[in-house]
């Protein structure tokens, strides 16, 4: 809600309250991880990049999910893996019955 | 395939979508090679993707001889299934299809066998997002135990195997396999707005596990 009251000189103005910034971020949280994966387009897009121009607790957000990131990001694959299953798999594919015979390939 | 990065530049995305349109096209040119016997044509394709399909399992699963197992199980589903593999879709669609609901499964069967041997009734399965959230918690995963000389990648590790199977595969397709939010509704045969909240919520999740430990308070 946006509260109006009169300022000293009796001019109506609007003053945004606390719980008014709260319940923005909230509904604009699912977009704001979307804009983060640059997954936003048009009116969407626009109103989370208005939102963060003025909000420290959503620029906040986008840093910590750019650190979570981060974090996964240094999930690297392991670098002793067992090997490739193929030889396991090769009897699989010699005992199948869904595939027409084997053809030799022509090398081109 | 193409990796989502935020704030691209039109001309590195141009660049990138040709090489996944070619990428493409050769894994279909593969299929029907394969579909009319050539072994050696599945085994081009088998090996340019395993290693992801691996990397994949292990984000989800956590064990390495577990991956392997996986691995192996998605090769011989492809492997018996390729006959109903229609080209409407990209290959590395069905693939990770496959390979997510192997893991799933996979996960799916090994909660249950922990509820079958604990003692703490079970609560109703809604896919794994209460149950796996509960009823295997990682004991060793608490804010008030001592897990500083940890690895980042172990805390990370941790607080990914605390995710349901659903939030832990969106997390993974999204942050690991770098698929876009398009893609990730291809494989999971769901809308992209679900894709984004789920999304969402996978991450609320894991900030709220790894606060005590990597995020700035």
């Amino acid at each position: 809600m946006i509260s109006l009251a009169n300022d000293r000189y009796g001019t109506m103005t609007t003053k945004r309250t606390d719980s008014q910034v709260t319940s923005a971020c909230e509904r604009l949280a699912v977009d704001l991880s979307a804009y983060f994966d640059g997954e936003l387009e048009g009116k969407a897009l626009g109103v989370v990049e208005q939102h963060l121009s003025g909000c420290a607790a959503c620029t906040e957000k986008l840093e910590k999910l750019k650190q979570l990131r981060a974090a996964m990001a240094g999930l690297s694959a392991p670098a002793s893996r067992r090997g490739s299953v193929l030889s396991l798999l090769r009897s699989e594919l010699q005992g199948g019955g869904a595939l027409k015979p084997p053809v030799k390939r022509t090398e081109s | 395939m193409v990796m989502q990065e935020t704030m691209s530049e039109p001309g590195v995305t141009q660049a990138a979508d040709a090489g996944a349109a070619e990428s493409h096209a050769h894994d279909h040119r593969l299929v029907a090679a394969f579909k009319n016997g050539d072994q050696a044509a599945f085994e081009e394709l088998w090996l340019k993707y395993e290693q992801r399909v691996f990397h994949h399992c292990l984000r989800m699963v956590g064990d390495e001889q577990e991956s392997q197992d996986l691995t192996q199980d998605v090769g011989v589903k492809v492997i018996r299934n390729i006959k109903n593999y229609e080209h409407t879709y990209a290959f590395y669609t069905w693939l990770y299809r496959i390979t997510v609901n192997c893991c799933i499964d996979f996960l799916r069967k090994k909660r249950r066998h922990a509820q079958e041997v604990s003692l703490t009734p079970n609560s109703d399965d809604d896919g794994g997002e209460q149950a796996s959230e509960h009823n295997i918690r990682d004991e060793t995963f608490m804010p008030d135990k001592t897990l500083l000389n940890l690895e980042l990648s172990d805390v990370m590790n941790r607080a990914i195997a605390q995710l349901s199977e659903k939030l832990r595969a969106i997390i993974v397709l999204k942050e690991v396999d770098g698929f876009s939010y398009e893609e990730i509704a291809d494989i999971l045969d769901c809308s992209r707005g679900t894709v984004k909240s789920r999304l969402f919520r996978a991450r609320e999740r894991l900030k709220e596990l790894l606060e005590p430990y990597v995020l700035d308070s």
